[in-house]
């Protein structure tokens, strides 16, 4: 059957339990009072297709389903990573001081070019706030990763973020493939074929 | 095609492929585009969305299944537009809306990677785009 997408790309959601990265990607626990069958068995992952400068994009996204608290995520979590949204809660200054030790987490099992970026959620919360706007985007700009704050139940800026990521790791593919298949290599034209190409190429990254 | 002849032409294109593309029955959300999936007549159990508590035991609880025989065939997880895939039973995760979460939809075979969209638990239109 013909492909009818572009790019794949994984991503995860890390940071400490309780910052809401369950609700930035599931929804059932805002539902406690409908059990339902699927809440009782959980989900796994999620499949979004966005569309990006005329590419298809596939999304492909896990939390980490409470195996953070057990310190159990190594490097079998991260295989195949793409991109990794690092998860605060501005409420909660622990799940802050935290993103220090989540990225030298990422550092030591991801692959080193996994694209990354963090979020400060719960910004709809303004009488428990404890970590300030400012101190995200100083941590951010230390690292050199993208920054912004979420309201997973708000739903602001969550989708954005999606977004700005998947762009970030479709401009990183572009280049790599670019500088592996330069345009001018005299017998070696494959200018026309990029999409074929380029499947096999991050499929063998999944 | 024996045994997966299309049996609602209202659905199906001329190959028995979904003529329509697939939503989500309560939140709308776009499942699978025109003519991604091949119908199949299987018969396939599937608990009901809704889990009964008993009256006796609030602990208990009562998971009721249905049987349904028209499925929408996904030969690959990535053909869906959006979707939730549930934790692993018995080698099989469920299918569920990606956006409201409701389900089950279908079933996902972890080691086939064959997915079975079932006709009555989703909605068709012409989609518009």
């Amino acid at each position: 059957m013909a492909k009818t997408y572009d790019y794949l790309f994984k991503l995860l959601l890390i940071g400490d339990s309780g910052v809401g990265k369950t609700c930035i990607l599931f929804r059932f626990s805002e539902d406690a009072f409908n059990t339902t069958f699927i809440s009782t068995i959980g989900i796994d992952f999620k499949i979004r297709t966005i569309e990006l400068d005329g590419k298809k994009i596939k999304l492909q996204i896990w939390d980490t389903a409470g195996q953070e608290r057990f310190r159990t995520i190594t490097t079998a979590y991260y295989r195949g990573a793409m991109g990794i949204m690092l998860v605060y809660d501005v409420t909660n200054e622990k799940s802050f001081e935290n993103i220090k030790n989540w990225i030298r987490n990422i550092e030591e099992h991801a692959s080193s070019d996994v694209e990354k970026m963090i979020l400060g959620n719960k910004c709809d919360i303004t009488d428990r706030r404890q970590v300030s706007k400012e101190r995200g985007e100083q941590l951010a700009i230390e690292y050199g990763i993208k920054f912004t704050e979420t309201s997973a139940k708000s739903s602001i800026n969550v989708e954005e973020a999606f977004f700005t990521l998947a762009r970030d790791i479709k401009i990183k593919m572009e280049q790599k493939l670019d500088a592996a298949n330069p345009p001018r290599t005299g017998h070696h034209l494959r200018a026309n074929e990029p999409v074929k190409s380029q499947r096999k190429w991050f499929c063998s990254l999944l | 095609m024996s045994g997966n002849e299309c049996l609602n032409d209202e659905v199906c294109d001329e190959s028995g492929k979904n003529a329509f593309a697939v939503f989500c029955k309560r939140c709308n959300c776009l499942i699978l585009r025109e003519k991604q999936a091949s119908f199949v007549a299987i018969q396939i159990e599937l608990p009901l969305s809704e889990v009964k508590t008993s009256a006796n035991n609030a602990n208990e609880q009562q998971i009721d299944k249905e049987s349904l025989n028209e499925h929408w065939y996904v030969e690959n997880i990535y053909t869906f537009e959006n979707m939730g895939f549930s934790n692993t039973v018995n080698d099989t995760k469920y299918l569920v809306c990606a956006e409201c979460e409701y389900g089950p939809l279908g079933l996902h075979y972890i080691k086939s990677n064959q997915s079975y969209l079932s006709l009555s638990r989703v909605a068709f239109r012409k989609n518009e785009n």
